[in-house]
């Protein structure tokens, strides 16, 4: 069964590859990817991608929004560069996710880096925590 | 440098405050507007020309607030932000579906191009598909099978020749030159009887029937299938032998000399022995490797046939596949272009002004009991002048929101202004 918070997250991690309005193959891949990684099959990833709406809902722990929020940023990077909207869109999901209004700017911008760097996930969940 | 941990705050969430100050405003404003009905009603004493001027006013200056009231109209037009998000969202969604057909589609054409590719070169190069045949199957069929067919009619015409004269034959002075073959071997078993024809005229299938086994057989690269096959070729010679020697002792028997006996020794000196198991043996192991080769190439030009057969069948499914995407692909476009313009729609309406239809007829009515209330308390005239008066202002104001086209009895709270 996948949740509604994880249909949300896959919904804004192809709204994230959409916003420089050209959905490129590496970010599809990208996205095929993260599914698998979760252990969405190929087939109920289209699935969720071309149904109807369903409500969005944001996760609940920290490290889930941190996670869904790298996810993004690796996926922002999936076409190897970054554009102004998507930083921008970024920065929209840090707010929706409730991050002080003040620290958005820096956490899209530290993410992006991290994930220029390949930085694994848990690392940095890791240093957040410690 | 702020701390990551830091960094990753999440909000307090406390921020029903500017809610209820929101609430204490419009309540001031709503006693406002009762005090100011009363004031104007007072110094107009109550005239309903006046009071249909007041009206215009209060429309007007509650307009020009409501305008100015930026973050009024930012919580008014919120639901028509939210409303456009969700399109914005299924907008994406629709295009993610696009591109996720449209991918899917070029596909399809790649691969029905390499189908068609495949179908022409098969012809060409059957080893690149794992069809192991000579190179030109349909010649060599046609060639194998023009010889087989004469050999075939010889075949029949030996076997019936033959049996005949091995197991029917009665021999005269006229037939013994014609001891092998008998040109009328046919006619005459069949005005023999009908048991003799059917006997000479299947003889020649059953070794046809041979011929048939052995190239069966040789398919089969077994031990067992080679064993098979020398027993039946030794089977065959064998018959061809019986023949040969039973046609040779009725030769021996008509012309013999008293005293002389028909052995197996006379047999093998006479050439007539040799004659007919060479004419009809070799010949039948001629005509069993002509059709194995003729059923090789068969299968070989039938092999490439499957093969483009097969592929036909591949190019349809997937032109099927292509249609049907075609068909979502363009059901997308159409609502792609209606969520498009609902978002242009709406995004008129979030531009435009919203108008509080029934925040307005709220305070136009407390302002209207102001002016009312003054008449009744400050105006010192009879109260069938009073009530006179009351009714036409109440008249006044009916043809106020007339000309607004506002009533209690709208089934909306706001009305919307659109910037087109």
């Amino acid at each position: 069964m996948i949740t509604n918070e994880l249909k949300s997250h896959f919904l804004r991690l192809y709204q994230i590859a959409f916003v420089d309005d050209d959905f490129d193959v590496l970010e599809l891949q990208m996205l095929y990817k993260f599914a698998e990684e979760r252990g969405i099959l190929k087939a109920q990833l289209d699935e969720i991608l071309l149904n109807p709406s369903h409500d969005t809902s944001i996760p609940k722990t920290l490290e889930d929004r941190i996670s869904y929020l790298y996810d993004l940023a690796i996926m922002i990077w999936a076409d190897n560069k970054v554009t102004e909207d998507e930083k921008i869109t970024l920065k929209k999901y840090c707010r929706k996710f409730e991050f002080l209004e003040e620290n958005i700017e820096e956490i899209a911008t530290y993410l992006l880096d991290c994930a220029q760097n390949k930085m694994k996930k848990e690392e940095i969940i890791n240093k957040i925590k410690s | 440098m702020t701390s990551i941990k830091k960094l990753f705050t999440l909000k307090d969430k406390s921020s029903t405050e500017e809610k209820s100050d929101t609430y204490d405003a419009r309540e001031q404003i709503r006693m406002t507007y009762y005090q100011s009905g009363y004031g104007a009603s007072t110094k107009a004493s109550g005239d309903e020309m006046t009071f249909f001027v007041c009206l215009k006013n209060l429309y007007s200056s509650f307009e020009n607030l409501c305008r100015k009231q930026l973050n009024e109209q930012k919580i008014l037009k919120q639901p028509y932000i939210e409303l456009q998000e969700k399109q914005r969202t299924e907008l994406k969604k629709r295009d993610t579906a696009l591109t996720i057909f449209q991918e899917e589609t070029k596909e399809i054409d790649v691969h029905i191009e390499s189908l068609k590719f495949d179908m022409v070169n098969v012809k060409a190069k059957p080893g690149d598909y794992g069809i192991i045949t000579d190179k030109k199957p349909k010649a060599q069929f046609y060639i194998g099978l023009s010889l087989l067919i004469p050999i075939t009619i010889y075949l029949f015409v030996f076997y019936i020749s033959a049996s005949y004269s091995a197991f029917f034959k009665d021999f005269d002075n006229n037939s013994v030159s014609a001891a092998i073959f008998d040109s009328n071997a046919l006619g005459k078993a069949i005005s023999d009887g009908l048991l003799e024809a059917i006997f000479v005229g299947t003889i020649p299938f059953v070794f046809m029937g041979l011929g048939y086994l052995i190239h069966m057989f040789q398919k089969e690269k077994t031990k067992i299938s080679y064993v098979k096959l020398g027993a039946l070729l030794l089977l065959t010679f064998l018959f061809d032998v019986i023949l040969a020697y039973l046609i040779e002792k009725k030769i021996f028997d008509f012309e013999r000399l008293i005293g002389e006996s028909f052995s197996p020794a006379i047999a093998l000196k006479s050439i007539n022995f040799w004659g007919i198991i060479f004419a009809g043996f070799v010949v039948y192991l001629i005509w069993g490797l002509v059709f194995d080769f003729v059923m090789k190439e068969h299968e070989n030009v039938d092999k490439i046939r499957a093969f483009i057969r097969n592929k036909r069948q591949e190019i349809r499914n997937a032109l099927d596949k292509k249609d049907k995407n075609l068909t979502k692909i363009s059901n997308l476009k159409k609502e792609i272009a209606a969520i498009k313009g609902t978002i242009a729609e709406l995004q008129s309406k979030i531009d435009g002004f919203i108008f509080p239809v029934k925040e307005y007829l709220h305070y136009h009515y407390q302002y209207e009991e102001g002016w009312y209330q003054s008449i009744n308390a400050e105006l010192a005239i009879p109260s069938k002048e009073k009530s006179e008066l009351k009714q036409r202002c109440k008249e006044v104001s009916v043809k106020h929101l007339q000309q607004l086209n506002l009533s209690e009895d709208m089934d909306y709270q706001h009305l919307v202004f659109t910037t087109k």
